[in-house]
């Protein structure tokens, strides 16, 4: 008997929404604009995010020595710096090695040809290349070699540079998600009016039927479910659509992406997340409906 | 399970006290707002099976004293009584299995006009969660008891004031309440449809349902001749066990 009275108010409700027409489509393109906004915002966040680890795992500190200090003692230095629980690996570079790789990646470089051969010696620098376990240990491993006993046979730690790069991706990227945040929250406030304006209008249009429904006996639930019903059919409308443009979107833009980080990191993202938003937008949607709609009934529909 | 047996007890005759009539006004005052007074001290009680008729100028009251028996309103002081239990003890959610013991005609029907004659009547059942088989054997049987056979499948604007006063009876008939109030069914009708509308309610009252029918059409009422209760400013004039209309 349940089933039926749910089935029975579920046509009911469905009837409103698609006699309600243009209000509907209105109310659903608002409902998806704000969806979309939202997850726009929060997957760019999560990429953004991914691709900064991403920088920082193949981040390290190269320490290059003076030109004076021995391989021997950076060996040393190294088999000391390896006890510290911090620090993931430690490469040993000589400056023959360095020199290779140099003229590996920019043998072709006509400049730099011309000033090795100017110089006739090896110009490079002992070094170690140091990675760490977690990312944000870098600053103190940094301060903790700045403060060694070999702190005077160190020529230059290349940390700093990194650094700046990568506080000003953060920045970025935080600014970013507040903006996008609160532009999302508004739309969403938005979309809730909306929906709750679409709904008291179908309240409105059926006073009469919700005057008969009590004659006969209808239970107030009875009454209220058609129109808790027609709010959820918005917001499930509204982000099946936007799932569809997200998927879209994603189709279209992700190709770029490839260019600006080299690799494909948001298609592993992708991969391993696409049911995320699969199952949260749907819920979200469904959820902004019965609520807005809850709001208009508690307002508007005296039982 | 304890809402099932409370919606049970709203409608079950055992539970009922028997030392009383089935309704029961006592004391009844019901004022809107400061200084409208629709009804003052009316002490009047119907017997199961019993056929009313309610009479008295417009403003009277009549409405007044049957909303406050369906439960649409309250009293403002005394209480209504139906089955020995008052109105006012009703929990606010329970209300609608109350109502579910009355069948409501009205003078302007009331029907749904986006719903077929079938819908209009298949409604009533629906909200009280009768199985879609139910209610395709049921219809037919209580359109033709209204005479509306064929008419099924027809709109409320096709219809004559008549034939939609018959509708708003079969879906007033069709859940077979306990009792049948008519709060001036026939005011809109001419006079072949109103002699229908009562034989019809008269028709109802032989089967057993109580009916209560507020209305100022003398001729139906001296034609009855059943009790009439004269309400006048809001309070019982005459109630007489085989009346006339008298003003």
């Amino acid at each position: 008997m349940k089933i039926l009275k749910i089935y029975r108010t579920f046509r009911e409700g469905l009837k409103n929404f698609v006699r309600n027409g243009w209000v509907s489509l209105a109310t659903i393109s608002v409902m998806v604009l704000s969806l979309y906004i939202m997850s726009v915002t929060v997957s760019l966040g999560f990429a953004g995010r991914s691709a900064l680890e991403t920088i920082e795992k193949q981040l390290n500190i190269s320490i290059y020595f003076e030109l004076d200090v021995e391989e021997a003692r950076v060996l040393e230095i190294q088999s000391e710096l390896e006890q510290y629980q911090e620090i993931a690996s430690i490469e040993f570079v000589s400056k023959d090695e360095a020199l290779d790789r140099l003229l590996e990646t920019d043998g072709e470089n006509e400049d730099i040809r011309k000033a090795l051969d100017e110089i006739g010696t090896n110009p490079l620098w002992h070094s170690l290349v140091i990675r760490a376990v977690d990312p944000s240990q870098y600053e103190s491993i940094d301060a903790t070699l700045k403060s060694s006993v070999f702190a005077n046979e160190i020529d230059s730690i290349n940390y700093d540079r990194n650094k700046a790069v990568i506080a000003r991706l953060n920045m970025f990227l935080v600014a970013l998600q507040k903006i996008g945040l609160a532009t999302a929250l508004v739309f969403l406030m938005i979309s809730i009016l909306i929906t709750y304006n679409a709904v008291r209008l179908t309240l409105f249009s059926q006073r009469k039927e919700f005057e008969i429904m009590r004659l006969v006996g209808a239970s107030n639930l009875y009454i209220k479910l058609p129109s808790i019903f027609e709010g959820m059919l918005y917001g499930l409308v509204a982000s099946l659509v936007t799932l569809l443009f997200l998927g879209l979107s994603g189709y279209y833009l992700l190709p770029l992406t490839e260019v600006f980080v080299g690799e494909k990191v948001f298609y592993s993202i992708l991969i391993s997340y696409w049911w995320i938003p699969v199952i949260a937008l749907p819920l979200l949607g469904i959820f902004l409906g019965m609520l807005s709609s809850w709001i208009a009934i508690r307002k508007y529909l005296k039982i | 399970m304890d809402q099932e047996k409370e919606i049970q007890n709203l409608s079950s005759e055992e539970q009922e006290t028997l030392s009383e009539p089935l309704i029961v006004f006592e004391n009844v005052t019901k004022k809107y707002g400061n200084n409208f007074q629709a009804l003052e001290g009316v002490n009047v009680s119907f017997n199961e099976g019993e056929f009313i008729c309610l009479v008295g100028a417009s403003g009277a009251g009549k409405s007044t004293l049957l909303k406050l028996l369906y439960a649409e309103d309250f009293p403002t002081e005394g209480e209504v009584r139906f089955g020995g239990r008052p109105t006012t003890k009703i929990k606010r959610r329970l209300l609608p299995y109350y109502r579910r013991n009355f069948g409501l005609v009205f003078q302007d029907f009331k029907l749904l006009t986006n719903k077929t004659v079938f819908e209009n009547v298949a409604f009533a059942l629906e909200v009280d969660g009768w199985t879609t088989a139910n209610i395709q054997r049921e219809i037919p049987g209580i359109l033709s008891v209204v005479g509306l056979e064929g008419k099924s499948d027809v709109y409320p604007h096709q219809l004559s004031g008549g034939e939609s006063q018959r509708v708003s009876m079969a879906r007033a008939l069709v859940h077979r309440p306990r009792v049948i109030v008519a709060d001036e069914p026939t005011g809109n009708l001419d006079p072949k449809a109103t002699a229908d509308i009562i034989d019809l309610l008269v028709k109802v009252n032989e089967i057993g349902a109580t009916v209560i029918l507020a209305t100022h059409a003398k001729d139906v009422v001296d034609q009855l001749s059943r009790r009439v209760v004269t309400l006048q400013k809001g309070r019982i004039l005459r109630d007489e066990e085989q009346g006339g209309y008298l003003l």
